[in-house]
């Protein structure tokens, strides 16, 4: 799925991703925890084609492609998905409308037809009843005066309607209630299948109850310094990242 | 006062005129035109105004005229009873009044009105805007509106200018609307332009009056075209109870300055001033407020907002006075630009004066680019650039719209400016 070799970024001068090697393969599940300001955000950022953060050095293979030559709307066509850890307000642009401008956007990059506005109701309002969403927030502007919950969840709605091949998820688990948990988890997992992969970026073990991942990766300073199964999650809760770090050292 | 620039160039308008007319053109003479010192036309020079020879508009033929009108229709609606003054000049044949619901009145300019008018004009003398005596002296026709107490109506008021000359031609026209106790009217008010050689200087005067518990809502769609200066001023008596809704559109129009003033004059009484400029080559376009709060418990709100490509400029200058009785007032000012190229500028002058110790007054101005983090946020969920760029502009539009109650014109103005937006990309 993706194949990331030695990834190097920085912004305005400071190196933020210092080495990174990572491969997802078909069907995986990857979770990444690591302390705050680790650089976490800044790759999946990296991965979605942010300009403001220059790759310096190595090369992530998405599906065969090189990914690091595509725009961040060529990404997201070929099927790459970042729920964003803060998603961005956009007053004045409704949220369904935007929603079905991008799902045609995908669906005529993939060669199938656009959905015209019943249709794309139809499909939006079948997965809004399935996350459990209140239907007024596709009638409201982008994310505009959404609670905090109630934006992550936007964001899995979006997941859910796009369909994307590789969905990262950057701490969408933060800030929810336990029943938006629970939501937001039942999301992933209806639309984990053998040709879908998550990374999914999170400070919580809890989420991972839900979503069992295959691997677990410790990020640090720019890099991964530690890899294991789904243990290493419930491990890390006990012991804090300090463990890591020293045994880094 | 700041030394005022010559009129020289517009001595030939006075060839025509006589009595009162004549005694307002020297007036404005005397008067001059606002110079490169003023401070309320720091951002807009009239120099090369003053460089011209102008001649007053004369008739034109309806042939043309029925074109502009169609679109003026296309856009403000096919079905409101409309009102067309065509340089200036009321045109009945173009017209269509025999919808107006009863109880509503309009029509051209009637002596009375220019005779009342042209007291009050001269009365008032060297204290009225140059541009303003220019006006009285020199239009070439008008428009009166009233509704009387109780009644609602609906109107479109269209002003065409066609000219196929090379003159440098100066078009003037006045309105005078007055909304009854309790009535309410609906005014929508185009300008469209054909005149494809020659240099143009329109202004437009309109004074607004609302009685008691009155409703207006006016949408001035200003589409000037190649027109090289467009001036209009408007001025908002209100009474106590009363509603005006006034929103300006420029969509295009060299050179163009929109002042409005408001006095509200009696307690209970609200005016919102918005404006939606889109720009683009090196237009230029200035709107000044002054909203009078003279009593206590009134309320006003302003939202201007302009998008600028190019090398084009907007300027907004809102003054807010909060006289010594006006407690209780609710003040709100509002303005926005959005900035689409490096060369282009806007500038933002709030002015509160506030001489009231309970109030609410709130001013904010911002001026920037799009946002790099909405535009990713798009761009990741498979939107192009160009189409998220088109997005971020439409909503930005789309807020100074949204208090239009009738939902159809609405979304009409809102494909209108999506058209705009994309020639404006390229
Ligand atoms: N746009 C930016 N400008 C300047 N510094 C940045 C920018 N983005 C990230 N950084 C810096 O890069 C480092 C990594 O930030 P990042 O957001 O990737 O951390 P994170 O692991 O996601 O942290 P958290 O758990 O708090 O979300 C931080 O030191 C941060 O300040
Ligand atoms: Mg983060």
């Amino acid at each position: 799925m993706i194949k990331i070799s030695d990834l190097h970024a920085s912004i305005e001068g400071r190196e933020i991703i210092r080495g990174i090697d990572l491969e997802v393969r078909p069907g995986e599940v990857h979770a990444i925890m690591g302390p705050n300001g680790s650089g976490k955000s800044t790759l999946a950022n990296v991965l979605a084609g942010r300009e403001a953060y220059e790759v310096t050095q190595g090369s992530v293979e998405f599906l065969g492609k090189d990914l690091l030559e595509l725009e961040p709307e060529v990404r997201a066509r070929e099927g790459l998905f970042l729920a964003f850890q803060y998603p961005v307000e956009i007053p004045g642009v409704s949220n369904t409308y935007f929603l079905r401008v991008a799902l045609n956007e995908i669906r005529r990059h993939q060669g199938l037809d656009e959905l015209d506005a019943l249709d794309f109701l139809e499909l939006v309002r079948t997965k809004v009843r399935e996350l459990h969403m209140r239907e007024d927030l596709l009638e409201r502007q982008l994310n505009t005066g959404f609670s905090g919950g109630e934006k992550k969840k936007n964001e899995i709605l979006h997941m859910a309607v796009l369909e994307p091949k590789l969905a990262i998820l950057d701490e969408t688990d933060s800030g929810l209630d336990i029943d938006a948990l629970r939501i937001v988890a039942d999301g992933v997992n209806a639309l984990r299948a053998e040709n879908r992969s998550f990374i999914v970026v999170t400070h919580y073990q809890r989420l991972l109850e839900y979503i069992v991942p295959d691997r677990v990766h410790v990020l640090s300073e720019g890099r991964i310094v530690r890899s294991g199964g789904s243990d290493l999650a419930l491990e890390l809760e006990e012991k804090g990242y300090g463990w890591v770090q020293e045994e880094q050292a | 006062m700041s030394p005022s620039m010559k009129t020289d160039g517009f001595k030939p308008l006075g060839e025509t005129l006589s009595g009162e007319r004549a005694q307002l053109l020297q007036a404005f003479h005397k008067q001059g035109l606002p110079g490169p010192r003023s401070e309320n036309w720091k951002y807009t020079r009239l120099k090369e105004l003053a460089e011209r020879e102008w001649r007053a508009a004369g008739k034109a033929g309806i042939d043309g005229a029925t074109e502009l009108l169609a679109q003026a229709e296309e856009l403000a609606g096919k079905d409101l009873p409309c009102l067309v003054l065509l340089n200036g000049r009321f045109q009945p044949e173009l017209s269509r009044l025999g919808t107006l619901p009863a109880g509503c009145e309009a029509g051209a300019l009637e002596p009375a009105d220019e005779t009342a008018l042209l007291a009050a004009a001269i009365q008032r003398g060297g204290e009225r805007h140059p541009l303003d005596t220019l006006n009285a002296a020199a239009f070439q026709g008008g428009a009166v509106i009233r509704v009387q107490p109780g009644a609602q109506a609906a109107l479109h008021l269209v002003h065409l200018l066609s000219e196929s000359g090379e003159d440098a031609t100066c078009l003037q026209s006045r309105v005078r609307v007055e909304v009854g106790e309790g009535a309410k009217l609906e005014l929508r008010e185009s300008f469209l332009a054909d005149a494809p050689s020659a240099e143009i200087l329109a202004g437009q005067v309109a004074e607004i009056r609302l009685a008691r518990d009155s409703r207006c809502e006016h949408i001035r769609l200003q589409r000037a075209g190649s027109v090289e200066w467009l001036y209009t001023l408007q001025h908002i008596d209100q009474l106590s109870g009363s509603r005006y809704d006034g929103l300006t559109l420029g969509l295009d129009g060299q050179l163009v300055r929109n002042e409005s003033s408001a006095c509200l004059r009696e307690s209970g009484a609200h005016c919102d001033f918005s404006s939606l400029g889109l720009l683009d080559d090196v237009r230029h376009m200035d709107s000044h407020t002054w909203m009078d709060h003279a009593v206590p418990s009134c309320t006003s709100g302003q939202n201007f907002r302009s998008v600028l490509a190019d090398r084009s400029r907007s300027v907004y200058s809102g003054h807010i006075l909060v006289r010594q009785d006006a407690q209780l007032t609710d003040a709100v000012q509002d303005s926005k630009a959005l900035l689409l190229s490096a060369e282009a500028r806007a500038n933002a002058r709030p002015q509160l004066e506030i001489y009231a110790d309970d109030v609410k007054c709130t001013h904010g101005s911002t001026v920037g680019s799009l946002e790099e983090e909405q535009l990713f946020y798009l761009r990741s969920r498979g939107i192009d650039s160009v189409r998220a760029r088109q997005l971020l502009v439409r909503a930005f539009c789309a807020e100074v719209l949204e208090s239009l109650s009738d939902s159809s014109f609405r979304e009409r103005l809102e494909t209108l400016v999506g058209e705009r937006m994309e020639n404006i990309h390229g």
